[in-house]
């Protein structure tokens, strides 16, 4: 089974995050649990999303303790929060980030990636210019670092799930996808 | 098995009853009991017309105006005339004004007589044909009513008019700025297409005199007050000076009468205020002198105001002592200032003159319109006369062989349109008692409907529609007709509004809330079944229009009903 | 090899990612209900929109009333249901103890009510998340109540329940998780219209309103018809546990699933049975499989029909086991959880006696984790009896 968590602000776009990737993994054939961290939500508070996919029948409902993956979808998140609380040894961490990997100072028991999704979410008009929504840009970057979902069933889930401009948020998934080469 | 659990078998799953409580009835209990009766709504109550005002409203809401004009009718020849005119008490009595704000009771008859005046004469069925004559003198208000509700009995009836043309005051005392010839002329043939015979041109006392008349079986004088009081003042016969009913007269025979740059009006009547409009109309600047201040003036309070925007000046507590003149042409008055002292007989504070207050107002004209009187200088003895009026009885009988007497010219008659034409309905059916040879009766009470009776919660507040007026800047520059129709979908909104207080408009209340469904529908309202009626009273209460009333029932049951005698 | 008819069909069923307020409002679509009333709350207010949407847009033949209050939702239904059709509304918490009394009567005039509720807490203090008490402080209304584990659970066991609620006349509740069930999007197998028409046919109870036949419901019970109505009652209620055992079989027949009154996990050969509802049963399942591979003769069952109570059912399987631990996610102040109650009273007119250990864990949404329940199973497996009514997870234990 194979356990992720979603990490952002109260307005990013986390459970609908979790969603489309569930549905990435669904496309293929995978059983799936997409859940959002259950509270009362507020703008700019931090917010989480947790999602499993397997290739039998999910029994487990609680919360997702040790993910296999992290995706973060703001860039000064990890100054704020445990991100790699949980986190299993070997864990790839996914940040919306125009700095390098280094400046998070990440433990190097895990794997992690920046990746400029707020400028390409930006270029195809998705969120403004200030603030652009890069819930589905990221997924990606998701789908080209861990191989687990084909960009192509993303791009059907992102066409199920996202609340507006389908086309765009798809474009920019895969333009990530296919700007990350350093795998 | 026990016999227990063997009727549980029996029993349906859900507790259901297929039998009904039909042999139950409720009605003995009752010791009060309900029925429908329709009442007077309290609009209705004070139109000096009689009316149905609350019903011709529930069908204007239905936009059943013709059905409206015709319930107009039956009581009115004028609604275009009243329309405009009264001084609408219905307004003043309306119980939807102790709510939010009253109905436009007079726009919405204005509407429905403007609304038939191109679809044909409508008049109510006139009855069988009498083999009796009436003369009516005067075509005023009065006459005319007298004269279609004569007419409608079947009567032949003789229409004697002093002037040119018939009309009265309606023709030579209103101006056409408040009461459009064209509407009047419509009315007044709708009148005379009855049948009626008009003489115009012939005034009673010149051209003929009441025992000319002795072929007719009864004789209507309504002969209104056409005699402008004068001041009593010398000069009034100078150049320049009029009388307030003599220009009126005059304007609305369609005369630009010539007057100078300025003009005195002295009064504070509704003929002052005519007199002043008229002669603003006319080209002048016109002063308004009265001698009491603006509470005490008897004219029309709108009226007033609408002569105060167009420009007219109003200067009260002033009454001219003089009239100045050179050389036979008027120049002005020498006035005194007055201060209000204790009320008099008409419940106004008196003027008292306050001594050397004496000033001068310059003018070219002067229009004396201090009110008016009958000319009755050629009544015999036999009339009783108070204050120049003939006193009599509550149908308008003189006294005198077969002589009634209707309008302005009755002692103590209240002198308005409205009433004028309430006089003349009721001054025929007398004359059909009268000619009937039958004993003239007094109305019945009727029960009135007033807002204490409603039951209010079923209404909700809804503003009243906006009338509007011609613009004050244009309506001064000719005659014609200063405030503005409306159309029927206001009309419809306006009349929704109306509680119809005292009718039955089969809203339902009664029969949703009877507790033993006691009422029943019936043709287009509804019966109550006394064998169900347990007289609680629910009906009465929730009846939003007190259409429903209760009487005492008392039933006496057989011999089971013993009295304990006291010992 | 020819495909059976019956493979056929359940091969039919189309596999969506849904979830669970979207679960029921396609279930009560595919049941074909004629009027639905629904005031929303909070977690289960996607229910009523997506109801609201079905029938907006025509997908669904059906009156959607909108009213004032709970309390209106379910008089409204029950009017509706006196007529004789297949009614429904969802609720929550709050919501549902404002319809209390409306309640009692559904069940008393014995309509065939369906109604989804959200496990949620109630206040005070505010809380939005999952909790049972909300639903079992309706135990005595006379509903029929199921606990839902899935998605794919709460989504049959809606289509069961019209079955069984209109075989026995009581309405029947069906409880979901909050957020754990409501929110959560997850794999589901939707049958086809004709699939669940086969299961369903068109409602036509013996007696209802005919405008032909003018009748009165609900009148005054004269003499002790009352209590004769009650015992009738209670008579079908009694009943109502085979109806759902048949009902699910037969549901599985067309279907191809089947959940059980109760649903035991590696019991057979258990000495210790973890007793579990609602959605952290699927969390013990993980729990069960863990212990077991460190070789602990543990089990779970699962109790899916809480009203009326399977007792007899669940005697059976626990009778002979060592010990039973019941965890709550709900609290009868003063005795503790109300499952460990109703359990260790099924017990106690029979020769056996178990100790029966009870938890409360979870209340308010506290999540109930894969650590949790080990620690609760070790306590029940580590102890001889237990010395109170009931422990609290992660304070006594």
């Amino acid at each position: 089974m194979i356990e992720i968590r979603i990490h952002g602000r109260g307005g990013q776009g986390v459970v609908v995050a979790s969603k489309v990737l569930a549905m990435g993994f669904f496309v293929e054939g995978k059983y799936v649990q997409s859940f959002p961290f259950f509270g009362a939500e507020r703008q700019g508070a931090p917010v989480a999303a947790f999602v499993r996919a397997d290739d039998k029948k999910i029994h487990l409902r609680c919360k997702i303790y040790n993910p296999d993956y992290l995706i973060v979808l703001d860039q000064n998140l990890p100054f704020e929060i445990n991100l790699t609380e949980g986190l299993k040894k070997g864990g790839i961490v996914i940040i919306n980030s125009t700095k390098e990997p280094g400046r998070y100072n990440i433990s190097s028991d895990f794997k992690v990636f920046t990746v400029d999704a707020g400028s390409v979410a930006s270029k195809y008009g998705i969120g403004t210019k200030e603030l652009p929504i890069v819930n589905t840009a990221i997924l990606g970057a998701f789908c080209r670092i861990t191989n687990l979902v084909n960009i192509n069933s993303l791009k059907k889930a992102i066409k199920e799930f996202a609340p507006l401009k389908k086309k765009e948020n798809a474009e920019a998934a895969i333009e990530i996808y296919n700007s990350i080469n350093n795998v | 098995m026990s016999n227990l659990i063997k009727e549980i078998k029996n029993l349906p799953y859900t507790a259901v009853s297929h039998s009904n409580m039909l042999w139950n009835k409720t009605g003995s209990w009752r010791h009060i009991k309900p029925y429908y009766e329709n009442k007077i709504a309290h609009c209705t109550s004070r139109c000096p017309c009689g009316n149905n005002i609350a019903e011709f409203i529930l069908s204007a809401s239905q936009g059943e105006f013709q059905k409206g004009y015709e319930i107009i009718k039956m009581t009115s020849p004028l609604p275009g005339v009243c329309g405009r005119v009264c001084y609408h008490p219905c307004e003043t009595y309306c119980n939807r004004g102790e709510f939010d704000e009253p109905i436009a009771i007079q726009m919405i008859e204005r509407f429905l007589a403007d609304y038939m005046s191109d679809k044909g004469r409508i008049i109510p069925e006139i009855a069988e044909r009498k083999n009796k004559r009436v003369a009516v003198i005067g075509s005023g208000p009065a006459g005319l009513s007298c004269t279609y509700h004569l007419a409608l009995k079947g009567y032949s009836v003789i229409l004697f008019e002093a002037y040119e043309k018939p009309g009265g005051m309606l023709r030579y005392g209103i101006p056409s700025y408040r009461l459009p010839k064209d509407v009047l002329d419509r009315e007044i043939k709708d009148i005379l297409d009855a049948g009626i015979e008009l003489k115009t041109n012939t005034r009673l006392g010149n051209d003929f005199s009441l025992d000319n008349l002795e072929e007719y079986d009864a004789v209507y004088l309504a002969i209104g007050s056409n005699k402008s009081r004068s001041l009593g003042l010398s000069g009034e016969s100078a150049d320049g000076v009029f009388s307030g009913l003599e220009f009126l007269e005059r304007v609305n025979s369609g005369e630009m009468v010539k007057l100078g740059k300025k003009v005195i009006v002295v009064g504070g009547g509704n003929t002052a205020i005519d007199t002043a409009r008229c002669a603003l109309r006319c080209g002048s600047e016109v002063t308004v002198v009265y001698r009491r201040s603006r509470n005490e003036m008897p004219a029309w309070q709108e009226d007033v105001d609408d002569a105060l925007e167009e420009g007219i000046k109003l200067v009260f507590l002033t009454s001219p002592t003089e009239i100045l003149f050179e050389g036979g042409i008027f120049k002005g008055i020498r006035c005194q200032k007055m201060e209000l002292g204790e009320p008099d007989q008409s419940g106004r504070r008196r003027p008292i003159p306050i001594k050397g207050s004496d000033f001068t107002i310059r003018g070219n004209n002067i229009i004396v319109s201090i009110g008016e009187e009958p000319e009755i200088s050629f009544l015999n003895e036999s009339f009783e006369v108070k204050d120049k009026k003939v006193v009599t009885d509550f149908g308008g009988f003189s006294g005198v062989r077969k002589v009634f007497v209707g309008g302005d010219l009755v002692y103590k008659s209240s002198a308005t349109v409205a009433s004028a034409i309430g006089s003349g309905k009721s001054g025929a059916e007398s004359i059909d008692f009268f000619l009937r040879n039958e004993e003239i009766k007094a109305k019945e009470e009727q029960k009135i409907t007033e807002f204490e009776d409603l039951n209010i919660d079923y209404f909700s507040p809804a503003g009243k529609i906006v009338l509007s007026k011609s613009d004050v800047n244009e309506r001064v520059k000719d005659f014609s007709e200063i405030v503005r129709g409306v159309s029927s979908e206001e009309v419809i909104y306006e009349s929704e509004r109306c509680f119809s207080c005292g009718l039955c408009t089969v809203c339902d209340n009664c029969l949703i809330f009877c507790p033993d469904m006691a009422v029943k529908r019936k043709d287009t309202g509804y019966e109550i079944d006394y064998d169900y009626c347990k007289g609680c009273g629910i009906c009465f209460e929730e009846c939003p229009r007190n259409v429903i009333s209760l009487e005492r029932e008392i039933k006496y049951n057989g011999n089971k009903r013993k009295r304990k005698k006291n010992k | 090899m020819a495909i059976s008819v019956k493979e056929k069909r359940i091969n039919d069923q189309q596999s969506l990612l849904l979830e669970g307020t979207y679960a029921v409002a396609y279930a009560v679509k595919l049941c074909r209900v004629k009027v639905i009333t629904v005031y929303p709350i909070t977690p289960s207010s996607a229910i009523a929109e997506r109801l609201a949407e079905m029938v907006g847009d025509e997908e669904l033949d059906a009156k959607y009333i909108k009213v004032e209050s709970e309390h209106s939702a379910m008089a409204s239904l029950i009017g509706a249901s006196h007529v004789g059709v297949r009614t429904f509304t969802a609720t929550s918490s709050h919501g549902l103890a404002y319809m209390h009394e409306t309640l009692h009567w559904a069940s008393g005039a014995r309509l065939p009510i369906v109604m989804s509720n959200t496990n949620r807490s109630l206040g005070s203090p505010w809380s939005i998340l999952a909790e049972q008490t909300d639903s079992l402080s309706q135990r005595d209304t006379g509903w029929i109540q199921f606990y839902c584990e899935s998605n794919q659970e709460i989504f049959d066991t809606i289509i069961q329940s019209y079955r069984i609620a209109e075989r026995v006349y009581i309405p029947a509740m069906i409880n979901m998780d909050a957020f754990f069930s409501t929110h959560v999007l997850e794999n589901i197998v939707i049958p086809s219209q004709e699939m669940v028409d086969s299961y369903l046919p068109e409602f036509k109870p013996k007696i209802k309103i005919d405008l032909n036949k003018p009748s009165a419901f609900g009148g005054v019970a004269p003499g002790d018809s009352y209590f004769e109505f009650k015992y009738k009652m209670e008579e079908d209620m009694l009943k109502a546990v085979d109806v759902a055992v048949k009902a699910d079989n037969e549901f599985e027949e067309i279907f191809g699933r089947k959940y059980g009154i109760i649903n035991c996990y590696l019991c057979e050969d258990a000495e210790t049975i973890l007793i579990m509802t609602g959605t952290a049963a699927g969390t013990g399942r993980v729990v069960i499989d863990n212990m077991r591979k460190k070789g602990k003769k543990v089990g779970l069952m699962k109790i899916r029909l809480f009203r009326p109570f399977p007792s007899r059912a669940i005697i059976d399987v626990l009778k002979n086991k060592i010990k039973i631990a019941v965890i709550d996610r709900n609290i009868s102040r003063g005795v503790g959880g109300i499952f460990a109650q109703e359990i260790r009273a099924a017990f106690h007119n029979t020769k056996y006696h178990p100790p029966i250990f009870g938890f409360v864990a979870g209340l308010g949404g506290k999540d109930i984790t894969p650590e949790q329940i080990e620690n609760v199973l070790n306590y029940t497996i580590e102890s001889d009896y237990p010395d109170r009514e009931a422990y609290w997870l992660d304070i006594d234990v």
